[in-house]
């Protein structure tokens, strides 16, 4: 996306979120996009014209369902009479190359269900993965890889 | 109707609330605590927006809860994220039944190397 359309872009949401479209905010729209593009574009600017409309909704079908089933977990673990957790840190090495798909997954990973990312190695290529349910590691993996990285990696990378 | 489901939203939303607060306390430690803390909150503030929302009909209220919700996603993590990292780096440990800690060994390897300088020739 050019810097120009990100700024309407950035401006029109500001115009949503305060809920009156008149020229005036506009004109505060842009100037906040100026500051946030300013501010973030040495770590996310991409240039890239558009996203793969497609997979990016099959991306958000994926993490709602894995977002409604880790509440459910989360339900059952808490409301649990006795506490049955076994938690313990996994490495989680990610095939996601750009900055963004590193930060989607990371982001998505601690929505999703028994997991919560800690840190990202300074390589980018291993995510950290607190996890609730260590007994299992592989299928904790499996479960990123299934049902997170493949969706990212198909509307971003 | 539109009532009906409003009021379903805006119960379930608390409830997960609820659960996340319980969650707080129950939890051993502050990494299973964020776990709560993050899953249950989104899903219950989204649950509680939607619910406004349905509520007001308008088409204002209406972007902006659904505009909340996606920053609330967007942000929860990030928050989440840091908490935790913060808290591996500077305090509290984890809790005794944690089985596996790959992070600590990682950190581990990282000290050694600033420790051994000759490794990046500036000796």
């Amino acid at each position: 996306m050019p810097l120009a359309t990100l700024a309407f872009t950035i401006a029109t949401i500001w115009i949503f979120l305060h809920g009156s479209a008149t020229p005036g905010h506009f004109f505060v729209g842009l100037v906040l996009a100026l500051f946030i593009i300013r501010f973030l574009k040495k770590s996310y600017y991409q240039d890239r014209t558009f996203f793969r409309i497609g997979s990016y909704f099959r991306f958000m079908r994926s993490f709602i369902w894995e977002l409604f089933i880790a509440n459910i977990q989360v339900l059952k673990i808490v409301l649990a009479p006795r506490l049955s957790i076994r938690p313990g840190i996994i490495p989680y090495k990610t095939v996601c190359k750009t900055p963004l798909g590193v930060t989607m997954l990371a982001n998505s990973i601690t929505l999703t269900p028994g997991t919560l990312s800690i840190d990202v190695s300074d390589d980018d290529e291993t995510i950290f993965v607190h996890t609730l349910d260590i007994d299992h590691p592989d299928e904790v993996a499996e479960g990123i890889r299934v049902g997170l990285e493949e969706p990212i990696v198909g509307a971003v990378e | 109707m539109s009532d009906a489901l409003a009021a379903v939203l805006l119960l379930g939303g608390s409830f997960f609330m609820l659960v996340a607060s319980v969650g707080l306390i129950r939890l051993p430690d502050v990494y299973c605590r964020m776990h709560a803390a993050t899953k249950a909150t989104t899903f219950g503030m989204g649950g509680i927006l939607l619910g406004a929302s349905l509520i007001f009909q308008s088409t204002t209220v209406t972007t902006q809860a659904l505009l909340a919700i996606f920053f609330l996603f967007l942000t929860a993590p990030v928050a989440a994220h840091l908490i935790s990292r913060a808290a591996y780096k500077r305090g509290p440990d984890l809790c005794a039944d944690t089985a596996h800690d790959e992070y600590g060994k990682y950190l581990e390897g990282q000290k050694e190397e600033e420790e051994s300088p000759d490794q990046y020739g500036d000796a």
